[in-house]
């Protein structure tokens, strides 16, 4: 008997989505007025290049914090209304860097498990795009396997102190704060308890962020080492010692976007304008195939949201999808390879920026926010393998 | 909707429940399908798509959908999506309700006895034919079960009546979701067994579902049933709005796409005895296949996708989100 539950037969109502023709409207030209300015780029850069002024415009719209509560800074919008703000800006390739991880799962981890302190200090600072975070999950010696972390944080007067490292950081050079899992307890027979989360202020003495140059010569990605520095004690999320299962939650947030079925749009789109309106048999059936693969998972997408939005688990589904999407994300530069004559540079026209841009980037599409095996396993054990 | 989604969806089980037979064999004797037809006819469930004035209950495409997921769910024999849709179009023609399958022009159409109906598009007018089976050749297809083949010459025509203006194109779309919908009940019930068999299953001293390359294949496939859903819940919800050509393509080039990979992986897991005749998996496999190029060829709405996107001068993204 299969475990998972079934998105089709549907035997409710589907879900009620406010118009958003007029939203789309006001992205659009805003897009327009940054390309005009020279911030976007298409084809050069990705959703995590960062730029703070972009990101401060971004939330001076209302793009971000748009579902968060009024009182911390958000606009109490609709979740269905910030996907298609994201999407539209993912779309058009905007660099939102600076906000992007703040916005799409610190802030909500802080909102549902940080103390009011917390929440007064730092939310607002976020929605105002004055605020980076990072992630910080993975680290030397614990890559998918996040229960074998080693960075811990012991007792101080009035607080914690770090003592440990985390790597593969993006943007961490320029954060604000990191959330960090760590161990807070010694680990015991149950590997998974006596974690915990703490929202690491990045300015206090005894951080070094060293940045790593990935295969494309950009450095996005960092190694942070804690040497004791101090965190307060309202930096914890939750009660301490239930790391695991926040880490768990903040992860279906990181799974279930369209961050993770656009990141090469722009390569289909270029390839789409290029083959012209009059595709042949051949060129028109693989446009199609991927226009159709694109169009399934983002309506996998919505569906998640829908179910986060109405509090109901997204289980395997936010797994899935991401699977299905980066694998997209990775098809899409192949596909476009062969059936376009042209040869990718990062500093040629734009359509062969956009492909070369999208090639190199493409390997960690499949790693970041969980590697593809391990994303199999999970959603086998959901099917009740094992 | 939601109602008459519960209610078609129970009565086509309690119906298949009552008499689809349990083995293979049996199942695929000619006798099952006749039983199945007449119970079919005598419960008015073939009528869930024609209009009330025919007697029929006027569903919601998405509620009739859940009688197409429930037959392929218990890979039951019968052309379900010809009948269900057949009816519909003969009280759209006014024709009498004879329980006769509708079948494409393009398509290879099913037997499904001595009468028929052809949707046909004309420069005068959409039209239903009624066609003498007699005057083609019956194959046996895929599927397993037999079908009608035109010959080149043409077909004799019973009779014929217009259609109102759009039926054909309503009727060929309610049909490509009504057989993905088929589609991902096969895929939910070979889902169903493949888990199964995998969890119990022992070799080398541990069940198959233990092995990582096992599970890697059956979360593959569980994957690409799950897009399946997703694609088909958002056609079968536009199709209720009548702007579903774009996801109704997206929903069966995926519908298609999936079954290939789930049918070989069901065959991967299952071993030898899912090939065989007496296993019941081979009903479901030989149904997917079939499928995938019926009401809606993959190659075809893959196609029809990319010149779609191809040709619209509002640029790729409007087109996929607008």
């Amino acid at each position: 008997m299969t475990v998972m539950q079934s998105i089709f037969p549907r035997f409710g109502e589907p879900p009620e989505r406010p118009d958003v023709a007029g939203l789309r409207g006001e992205v659009r030209a805003f897009v327009a007025e940054e390309v005009a300015r020279g911030t976007i780029r298409p084809g050069r850069q990705s959703w995590t290049t960062f730029d703070r002024a972009f990101s401060r415009r971004c939330a001076a719209r209302g793009y971000v914090a748009m579902t968060w509560p009024k009182a911390f800074g958000g606009h109490e919008r609709s979740a269905f209304s910030r996907y298609v703000v994201l999407e539209e800006l993912l779309a058009a390739g905007a660099p939102q860097g600076s906000h992007w991880i703040a916005d799409r799962q610190s802030g909500p981890q802080i909102l549902r498990h940080g103390r009011d302190s917390l929440k007064r200090a730092v939310l607002p600072r976020i929605a105002a795009g004055d605020c980076t975070f990072g992630i910080g999950m993975s680290e030397p010696d614990s890559g998918s396997d996040l229960s074998s972390i080693r960075t811990r944080a012991v007792r101080a007067d009035g607080g914690w102190r770090v003592e440990g490292s985390k790597v593969w950081t993006t943007n961490a050079q320029h954060a604000e704060y990191l959330i960090v899992l760590c161990r807070t307890e010694p680990r015991g027979e149950n590997r998974y308890a006596g974690l915990s989360q703490l929202v690491v202020p990045m300015d206090a003495a005894g951080i070094t962020v060293r940045p790593i140059l990935n295969i494309a010569g950009e450095s996005e990605f960092n190694e942070v080492i804690f040497d004791g520095n101090f965190v307060p004690d309202d930096h914890l999320l939750g009660q301490g010692g239930d790391g695991w299962r926040l880490v768990t939650e903040e992860l279906a947030f990181e799974r279930s976007g369209p961050d993770r079925i656009l990141s090469t749009f722009g390569v289909l789109a270029a390839l789409v304008r290029l083959v012209g309106p009059e595709p042949d048999r051949h060129a028109a059936i693989e446009i199609g195939r991927l226009v159709g693969r694109m169009a399934a998972i983002r309506q996998l997408s919505l569906t998640i949201t829908d179910r986060l939005a109405a509090g109901q688990p997204a289980g395997a589904f936010a797994t899935i999808m991401k699977d299905m999407g980066t694998t997209l994300e990775q098809e899409i530069p192949d596909v476009a390879r062969r059936l376009l004559d042209l040869r990718p540079s990062q500093d040629g026209d734009e359509a062969s920026a956009t492909l070369a841009t999208a090639i190199l980037a493409a390997p960690c599409f499949s790693l970041r926010g969980g590697t593809r095996e391990i994303l199999k396993g999970i959603v086998a054990r959901e099917l009740g393998l094992i | 909707m939601t109602e008459n989604a519960r209610l078609l969806d129970e009565a086509a089980d309690k119906l298949l429940a009552r008499h689809l037979p349990e083995t293979a064999l049996a199942r695929s004797a000619p006798e099952t399908a006749s039983v199945l037809r007449e119970s079919l006819l005598e419960s008015g469930l073939h009528l869930a798509l024609a209009p009330e004035s025919a007697g029929g209950l006027d569903a919601a495409p998405a509620d009739a959908a859940t009688i197409a997921w429930r037959w392929g769910f218990h890979a039951a024999p019968l052309p379900i999506v010809g009948l269900l849709v057949g009816a519909r179009a003969a009280a759209l023609a006014g024709f009498p309700d004879e329980g006769a399958a509708v079948l494409g022009e393009a398509d290879v159409p099913d037997f499904a006895g001595a009468a028929f109906y052809v949707l046909r598009r004309k420069a005068g007018g959409d039209a239903l034919l009624q066609v003498d089976a007699s005057s083609g050749t019956v194959r046996r297809m895929l599927c397993g079960e037999a079908a009608w083949q035109a010959p080149a010459g043409g077909f004799a025509v019973i009779a014929a009546r217009p259609l109102p203006g759009g039926a054909v194109a309503e009727l060929e779309q309610l049909a490509a979701l009504l057989t993905a919908s088929q589609m991902a009940g096969l895929m939910a019930g070979l889902m169903e067994r493949v888990i199964d068999h995998a969890n119990t299953r022992q070799q080398f001293g541990r069940a198959l579902g233990k092995f990582q390359a096992i599970q890697t294949l059956i979360a593959d496939a569980a994957s690409e049933q799950v897009l399946t859903q997703a694609a088909l819940d958002a056609a079968s919800v536009a199709a209720g709005r009548g702007d579903a050509a774009a996801l109704l393509h997206c929903a069966k080039a995926q519908a298609g796409r999936a079954a290939s990979l789930i049918a070989a992986t069901a065959h991967q897991v299952l071993g030898a005895i899912g090939f065989t005749e007496e296993h019941v998996l081979g009903q479901y496999t030989r149904r997917l296949w079939d499928l995938r190029d019926r009401w809606g060829r993959q190659s075809d709405s893959e196609a029809a996708l990319g010149r779609a996107a191809a040709g619209d001068a509002r640029g790729l993204w409007r087109h996929l989100v607008e």
